[in-house]
């Protein structure tokens, strides 16, 4: 999966509304995410909020695509006949999923960054992405936000088979995970909360 | 097309495009490697593991590069690290020759790489200060998604007792008997 463009456009729209002598803004940055899907399977993640997040919303995908959820076991969802057999599977912005297309095709992600984002991690694997169209280090603070854990294995999709990257004895092996935009991956760790908030500023 | 013909044809995709199988040689949070003076786990990047493969017991043909261990202070003793030096790089690997689906049985050979002449061929013959763990099976997940296990089935082993097997410096010896040669025929 390539990544081609990324965000073109973001638009930050700044509604204010006086009221007494108190100000309430509201910003909101809406932009899209397009991605290059190769033939077969490709783990990727919704990164933009999209209304109600369901799979018909979130993906204009050609007939024959399938989409694959981890939720301590694979729950399948395919595209046939111009339909989505479970059509109430939500895709929210920090979840990451399997898709796999007929053929190599280009879709475009479409929606509002999530600013606040808390997401509760299961101990043992869980399949991610970081929850804001943003790349580089997972762990780092301007990128993926994730705290590494004594223990925490990353595990990335290499198009047929899978890299596992660790972190032990306080360092990461061989090397440091880094994300593109709009990439999922596993982590297998300890239970906890992983926040990634993001801020205008 | 309809849904039965689309599962087909993904089925058939996951065939060709998964013919390899992948495991994950590392044993963090499985079973240990142990000694006598280190019985929570041994430690030190001299000692490495190499994991042994093949069809059956009788047939451990293949092998990835060995991996060290962890240093002193790691909080994960008797573990070996694949992404560490000389190692195959990654803990995920592809096990040649074995598709998706299929049973490969694996044992692991440790010994001291410090120590001179220790290797695989002392650590698979027992030797004392190199250890050999039972022969066990891994099946290869048919999903083509399943994150690969490998070393699940094996049991904590230790080093074999006593102290490493040094080999005779050969050329010393040679040399030396060469000298004794010489003072004889001297003498005579």
């Amino acid at each position: 999966m390539n990544t081609k463009s990324l965000l073109l456009a973001a638009v930050v729209a700044a509604v204010g509304a006086v009221s007494g002598s108190a100000q309430v803004t509201s910003q909101n940055i809406v932009g899209y995410v397009r991605l290059s899907l190769n033939q077969g399977f490709n783990l990727i993640g919704n990164q933009l909020n999209n209304g109600d997040n369901k799979v018909g919303t979130v993906l204009n995908v050609p007939d024959g695509t399938a989409v694959y959820k981890f939720d301590g076991k694979y729950t399948f969802n395919s595209f046939v006949d111009g339909a989505w057999d479970a059509p109430g599977m939500t895709l929210t912005p920090g979840e990451g999923f399997f898709i796999k297309v007929p053929a190599a095709t280009t879709i475009t992600l479409i929606g509002e960054v999530s600013l606040n984002n808390s997401k509760a991690l299961a101990a043992g694997i869980n399949l991610l992405s970081v929850p804001v169209p943003l790349a580089g280090a997972l762990t780092d603070a301007a990128a993926g936000g994730l705290t590494a854990a004594e223990g925490d294995v990353v595990y990335q999709w290499t198009g047929a088979s899978f890299v596992s990257k660790e972190f032990v004895d306080g360092a990461w092996a061989p090397s440091a995970p880094t994300v593109k935009v709009g990439e999922g991956f596993f982590l297998k760790g300890a239970a906890r909360t992983y926040s990634r908030n993001f801020s205008v500023n | 097309m309809n849904k039965f013909a689309y599962l087909v044809a993904a089925s058939a995709l996951v065939v060709s495009a998964f013919g390899q199988g992948s495991i994950d040689i590392g044993n963090r949070g499985l079973a240990l490697v142990t000694s006598a003076a280190q019985p929570n786990g041994i430690t030190g990047t001299s000692f490495v593991a190499q994991v042994w493969y093949g069809a059956s017991a009788g047939a451990l043909t293949k092998n990835f590069a060995p991996s060290p261990f962890r240093v002193a202070t790691t909080s994960s003793p008797g573990t070996w690290n694949p992404a560490g030096v000389g190692g195959p790089g990654n803990a995920i690997q592809t096990l040649d020759g074995f598709a998706a689906g299929s049973t490969v049985t694996l044992q692991v050979a440790v010994w001291d790489s410090a120590v001179a002449g220790a290797g695989a061929a002392s650590a698979l013959a027992k030797a004392p200060g190199t250890g050999l763990s039972e022969t066990f099976t891994y099946t290869i997940p048919t999903d083509p998604l399943a994150i690969p296990g490998g070393m699940g089935n094996m049991k904590t082993f230790a080093l074999a007792a006593g102290a490493p097997v040094i080999p005779e410096p050969t050329t010393v010896a040679l040399g030396a008997l060469g000298a004794a040669a010489l003072l004889l025929r001297r003498r005579k």
